[in-house]
């Protein structure tokens, strides 16, 4: 960037982008009229409430004009002495008027007056509320988020009205897989992680009747790490005269809903406690783990961070029941498949894994393509991956590649198991490698035990960029479909590439 | 809201339409998609202008209007973006031959892509730029000094990288 000029740079980034597509500017005209049109329609009803308004204040009058009228019988019937009850009868319409009008500009007053908050929510219109509102109501949600993701069960107590609302599944769901989202993050595999999740409220759009606030946001959870989880919520929050609370919480998501499905999958029916955020860590780790002898793909480290924990807090004291339950069905999983010898050979596999491309990255320390004969039969399965280590190995010595100052053979990891039957196993494997600052990839091997031993015979990539699945298995698959036989179309996608 | 200030928003959305548009590209790196952000980011902003207090601060207050419904798009596509924001910048490395710094900034993360075409395309200043993204000046500052060290190792390694050279901590 030091030889680049800022105007340079600005031309190069335009330049870089792509040509506005020809019907956007049409796109752009439509959604202007549709808001017109959405416009007028407003204003239309605008005008229909004005009426209303009109015909309401015409009301007002008129009852005035009666209550007059009522008042001057009532000062008649005093002037031929029946007093008490007219003296009666004026107080209590005083009273009603007077507390119907206070009602009405505060409502919050009534919100916890049963019946009378619920005849003043009936009648109140919904309205916008004010914009000093507004401010208040999204500093409350950003506060309550907050809480919610990180916050000891008092802090999210006091945020929370309603019966039992600390042990509402409705509440208790939300705020557990706000939780998932985090814990995470927090169980990654980053050594120097300290995790903070910052909550950024993107949109809020709120809606006032009487007392209660019904507020749809949009939020964003961004890891220290910059991952970024964008959430849509719904809240609805009561005012009376100590403040703002949250009644009820709902997320829209997909996740959530998955989430919701899963943690029933796990427990047959919400479990509430006292102690949401403890109870929470239990449930998440408890989900993930199961998912992750269901197959599911996670890192060792994840798991293993996981396990320990379920492991360290099977006799806690806050652990419910039913969780000691699946913690220790659990357990009994994992011993299950290490006696059935599942371990041992998964070790000799991931080893053969982590040797494979630990030569591979040899090739690219000294330019010169491994020895792979031992490990390795090379037939139509595994012919790319030669290929794709000749070119490592020659793009290293041809310069086009920078070669690595070392390579050292690291771990690799079992993550499922594709294919297996008497002969032959296929495996999907997370390998890392010690480089001058280590990768990881995922690679699928199919393997054969022959002699005692188990050999590689297949080789293929699941997924990533890179010069293996961009390019050199497509090109050989497009020479395929030109009739040219496998061999002298691998060949003639590895020249190819080496000639660019 | 009154006829003079949805005028005057229609106008603005007009006179910025192709700005916005290559914003969402920067972010979402898709052009089918940044028509629907750039359409949804339009809806959303004409109900919240009310919220809108400067109107000389529209593009910046739009911007993050359309960032967000980018990030709703990426969201619905998969539940997680990846973690560890290295390996997205090395996956993004392109096949072809890039040398220019334009396309160098492409191929960056998004976080950092961001911020790179946020200075220096539409020439905001660090506060502008931490109010678009809600992160702190002090985050722009290191994003932007890592943008420029992720720039440079991508121009020197032409573009044309084996997915080896994947980054992970």
């Amino acid at each position: 960037m030091k030889d680049w000029k800022d105007d340079e740079i600005k031309k190069s980034i335009e330049a870089a982008m792509p040509q506005v597509p020809e019907d956007y500017a049409l796109m752009i005209e439509n959604t202007i009229s549709e808001l017109k049109r959405k416009n007028n329609t407003v204003s239309v009803c605008v005008q229909e409430v004005k009426r209303k308004d009109d015909a309401m204040a015409d009301y007002v009058q008129e009852t005035k004009r009666i209550t007059d009228v009522v008042a001057g019988n009532i000062k008649e019937t005093k002037r031929r002495g029946i007093r008490w009850y007219g003296r009666l009868a004026v107080a209590i319409m005083i009273l009603v008027a007077v507390l119907g009008g206070t009602f009405t500009i505060y409502p919050a007053l009534t919100s916890e007056i049963p019946l009378i908050n619920q005849c003043v929510y009936a009648l109140s219109p919904t309205v916008e509320p004010k914009e000093e509102v507004i401010e208040k109501i999204t500093e409350k949600v950003t506060e309550v988020l907050r809480e919610f993701l990180s916050g000891e069960q008092a802090d999210i107590e006091r945020h929370l009205r309603g019966e039992n609302e600390a042990q509402d599944e409705k509440i208790y769901l939300p705020i557990a897989y706000l939780r998932f989202l985090c814990n995470r993050e927090e169980l990654h595999l980053s050594d120097d992680s300290d995790v903070e999740v910052q909550v950024n409220i993107g949109t809020i759009e709120t809606k006032k009747k009487a007392f209660v606030y019904e507020v749809n946001a949009t939020f964003e959870l961004i890891s220290k790490e910059g991952s970024v989880q964008t959430e849509e919520c719904f809240f609805r929050i009561i005012e009376n005269t100590e403040g703002y609370y949250v009644q009820g919480i709902e997320l829209q998501s997909e996740g959530y809903q998955k989430y919701v499905e899963d943690y029933m999958a796990l427990y047959g029916e919400p479990i509430i406690s006292n102690d949401m955020p403890e109870q929470s860590r239990y449930d998440n780790a408890l989900m993930i783990y199961q998912k992750s002898q269901a197959g599911e793909t996670y890192r060792f480290e994840e798991r293993k961070g996981y396990l320990q924990m379920l492991l360290e807090g099977i006799n806690a004291s806050k652990i419910t029941a039913k969780q000691k339950e699946r913690i220790t069905a659990l357990i009994r999983e994992e011993q299950r498949r290490g006696k059935e010898g599942i371990t041992e050979e998964t070790r000799a596999l991931e080893d053969l894994a982590s040797e494979l491309m630990y030569r591979y990255y040899q090739g690219r320390v000294s330019g010169v393509v491994a020895d792979f004969s031992d490990i390795l039969v090379r037939n139509v399965q595994t012919d790319l991956f030669f290929y794709e280590s000749l070119l490592a190995a020659e793009r290293t010595r041809l310069g086009v590649l920078q070669p690595l100052a070392h390579a050292e053979k690291g771990q690799a990891e079992v993550l499922d198991y594709l294919q297996e039957s008497e002969s032959e196993i296929q495996v999907r494997f997370y390998v890392r490698t010690e480089l001058d600052y280590g990768v990881g990839e995922e690679i699928i091997l199919t393997f054969e035990k022959i002699g005692g031993k188990y050999i590689i015979t297949g080789y293929d990539r699941a997924e990533g960029d890179g010069i293996y699945l961009n390019r050199l298995k497509p090109l050989a698959e497009q020479y395929r479909k030109e009739g040219i036989n496998w061999e002298e179309a691998n060949r003639l996608a590895y020249e190819t590439i080496l000639k660019e | 809201m009154e006829q003079r200030k949805l005028e005057w928003f229609y106008n603005k959305i007009v006179g910025l339409q192709t700005d916005m548009y290559r914003f969402a590209y920067s972010v979402l790196k898709s052009s089918d998609q940044c028509e629907d952000a750039v359409h949804n980011a339009i809806l959303k902003a004409h109900d919240n202008l009310h919220q809108l207090k400067n109107e000389e601060a529209f593009r910046a207050w739009m911007f993050r209007i359309i960032r967000n419904e980018c990030l709703a798009i990426v969201k619905k596509q998969k539940r997680f973006v990846p973690l560890d924001d290295e390996m997205v910048m090395q996956e993004n490395v392109a096949i072809e031959d890039r040398i220019d710094v334009g396309h160098a900034v492409l191929q960056l993360s998004r976080k950092y892509r961001e911020v790179i075409v946020l200075y220096y395309s539409y020439e905001y200043s660090l506060a502008e730029i931490a109010e678009i993204l809600r992160i702190s000046q002090g985050t722009v500052k290191s994003r932007l000094a890592r943008a420029r060290m992720a720039l440079r190792r991508i121009m020197d390694d032409f573009g044309k990288e084996d997915s080896h050279e994947g980054l992970e901590g």
